[in-house]
């Protein structure tokens, strides 16, 4: 009895140290990893808030010290950019929800419900995906502006409504275009989740009575909740951060519906030089939205990636 | 509430050039209020069976009539029909009162009011009211069950089908379950078809038994008459549990001779397989009788000398198994039921009889059996 137990703390000893080693080198590495990757971003920070003198004269990474401080740069950045926030925001979140919603309803067509030629139209998802950007976009801006005038054909309803302007109708083109383009991806993505769905579920609605759409609605929509919030943020973070197709659609940056990607190269940027405080302040809000987005989202994206996998 | 005919049902796969062939021209028509159970070893072909009825698979050929209408191109929603899913497939995101107002809400213009009503009075009948609020994450694998069950019997269909909707139960709630469930279908009376392939459910439930195997109908009939009167081998050797013991010999002169033993047949037995050349004989554990040194003798044709290799204690029986002695191999030879109490030692040697009112013939190369036991199954005994 008593050798027995002896033995047992003697195994428990050797397993506690193991285990403990274990985990002070991977702290260590936890560590070192958190540091590498904010370092740029916490520089960036810093940087935003220091005067152009302090910028010159102090370590990038060491905080802005007493007359160092100033908050004239975020000021200067928030004002150039307010305007292209709107725009951004006004483009992107429809935008978004529409891929991702018409991503979800097509891949429930092509997973959960049975008709004759899924696999050419599934074809057809995958070569969207695979469409390099760079070639469509001639003949995208042809088609918008002189086959389907669209943004010309919406702007007087676009005086009409309140906090909008004529030229913001120019923000539905490149709304419908990252629509279009969004759908092939989030498609993908919803396909992959809606295989690993029991397919019992859809039958057990079938015979409950439920149509094609009445299962959708009020079944597959609700259960893939947490898809969702993957695809979301995924999808939000692609059109935020497009550029092409905004320089492309959009006439240029010193236009009133420009969106953040724009204008951002142009803000802190001048003849003199570039000032490094007020270019860190407005990347810094530029890249608030997303972050925001993220936060937000943690927990369905978390689970989602958990229900994924 | 209707009668169900299947009329020479065939489904056939095509898997690139090769087709193959799951339900193979089933005809059965199941009566009104019948409680049908189709059982078979797992890929016979039962579960989809029960998917064309429920339209859940196409039809490749033959017709499927539901009160005496042709369903076959019927969309499954607009078939009176309510099914039990293995897995329960209850709709995670819903309560269990969502879960089984769902169907009424889709398949019936009832107002919410008259749909909560029948589901509070499904819900008390099965004793789950205290269940209809939580989500199908928080139940226990039996309450889930009772929901599935509550779903489909809200719905008050034409037509139950149940996919082996007990096999994710432990034994006991199963064994509970089984009784209640056979309680419930014959107080709604609406027409059951039950899939399992567990032949003790199949005995103990139904009012007849579809068996099946590779895709091909076996036999139906009521549980006892597949028991003791099956059309071949197959059923034999299904229905009956632990199975019938098989012996593969040849006739003889008035005697089937098999590698271990030679048994000699009676007059009405011999005019049955007298010409066929490979036969087998069965006998059911049940039957064998392990004799006592008083009894030994009696029927000395019939009695063979035995090694008893391994006891099974059951508590009310014992399963015994048999084999030859003189034999190398170590592979059993026969399995007997005794009673319980019988006193059976391992590693001995016995005297059994294998009566020869109880011995089942069945053609070596087609399985169809040449003659089964004797018993006078009068209608009225089988009802009992």
């Amino acid at each position: 009895m008593a050798s027995s137990s002896s033995d047992q703390t003697f195994d428990v000893a050797s397993f506690v140290e193991d285990y403990s080693l274990y985990r002070i080198s991977q702290y260590v590495l936890v560590v070192l990893f958190i540091g590498f990757f904010l370092a740029p971003l916490e520089t960036g920070i810093m940087t935003a808030f220091k005067t152009n003198r302090a910028v010159a004269e102090t370590i990038p990474l060491m905080p802005p010290l007493a007359e160092g401080f100033t908050l004239d740069n975020m000021t200067f950045a928030l004002n150039a950019l307010s305007g292209a926030f709107f725009n951004s925001l006004f483009m992107a979140i429809p935008a978004t929800i529409g891929s991702v919603l018409f991503g979800s309803m097509a891949a429930y067509g092509l997973t959960m419900v049975d008709w004759r030629g899924q696999l050419g139209v599934l074809v057809l998802f995958l070569i969207g995906i695979f469409l390099p950007y760079q070639a469509v976009l001639v003949p995208l801006a042809r088609f918008w502006n002189n086959i389907f005038p669209l943004a010309s054909m919406v702007e007087p309803l676009f005086i009409a409504l309140p906090f909008l302007q004529g030229y913001h109708a120019n923000l539905v083109p490149l709304m419908i275009t990252h629509i279009a383009y969004g759908i092939p991806i989030c498609t993908i993505l919803f396909r992959s989740y809606y295989q690993g769905l029991p397919s019992s579920y859809v039958e057990a609605a079938k015979i409950d009575g439920a149509s094609i759409t009445k299962i959708y609605r009020r079944i597959i929509l609700p259960i893939s909740k947490p898809m969702f919030g993957v695809v979301f943020i995924y999808q939000f973070t692609q059109i935020y951060n497009e550029f092409l197709f905004a320089f492309t659609l959009i006439t240029g940056s010193d236009t009133p519906e420009a969106v953040v990607t724009l204008i951002l190269p142009a803000v802190g940027a001048s003849t003199s030089g570039v000032d490094f405080g007020i270019r860190m302040s407005a990347a810094f809000l530029a890249a608030l939205p997303t972050l925001i987005i993220y936060v937000a989202f943690a927990e369905q994206f978390a689970k989602g990636l958990r229900t994924e996998a | 509430m209707s009668e169900l005919s299947l009329d020479r049902v065939t489904k056939v796969y095509q898997d690139d050039d090769e087709e193959i062939v799951a339900v193979d021209d089933i005809s059965v028509d199941i009566e009104d209020e019948e409680f049908l159970v189709l059982v078979g070893p797992s890929g016979c072909g039962k579960s989809t069976t029960l998917r064309m009825i429920a339209g859940l698979e196409t039809i490749t050929e033959g017709e499927i009539r539901l009160g005496g209408t042709v369903i076959n191109d019927m969309d499954t929603q607009d078939r009176d029909i309510a099914m039990v899913f293995q897995s329960y497939a209850l709709y995670p995101h819903l309560t269990a009162r969502g879960n089984m107002s769902f169907g009424l809400e889709e398949s019936t213009d009832l107002p919410d009011d008259d749909i909560e009503e029948r589901v509070e009075e499904v819900a008390s009948m099965m004793g789950i009211d205290d269940l209809l609020d939580r989500k199908p994450g928080e139940l226990s694998g039996g309450q889930q069950q009772r929901i599935a069950l509550g779903r489909a019997i809200v719905r008050d269909p034409e037509l139950f089908l149940m996919d082996e909707p007990l096999s994710n139960l432990d034994a006991k709630l199963r064994a509970e379950m089984r009784t209640e469930l056979q309680q419930l279908q014959r107080q709604l009376g609406v027409t059951t078809i039950y899939v399992t392939h567990d032949q003790t459910e199949a005995m103990t439930m139904s009012d007849r038994i579809a068996v099946m195997d590779q895709g091909e109908l076996q036999q139906v009939g009521e549980p006892l008459e597949l028991y003791h009167d099956p059309n071949n081998m197959f059923v034999a050797g299904f229905i009956g549990e632990p199975s019938m013991n098989f012996f593969h010999g040849k006739y003889n002169d008035g005697s089937f001779v098999g590698d271990l033993f030679e048994y000699p047949v009676s007059r009405e037995i011999d005019d049955a397989v007298a010409g066929t050349s490979e036969l087998v004989l069965g006998i059911r554990p049940e039957e064998i009788e392990i004799l006592n040194d008083a009894d030994i003798g009696d029927d000395p044709a019939h009695e063979y000398e035995m090694h008893v290799t391994v006891v099974e204690p059951m508590g009310d029986q014992n399963v015994v198994h048999l084999s030859r002695p003189g034999t190398d191999d170590m592979s059993d030879n026969l399995v007997a039921v005794t009673e319980g109490l019988r006193d059976v030692t391992e590693d001995s040697t016995t005297t059994v009889r294998i009566p020869s009112d109880a011995v089942h013939f069945f053609d070596g190369g087609s399985g169809v059996s040449l003659h089964n036991r004797q018993l006078d199954l009068t209608e009225e005994t089988l009802r009992l």
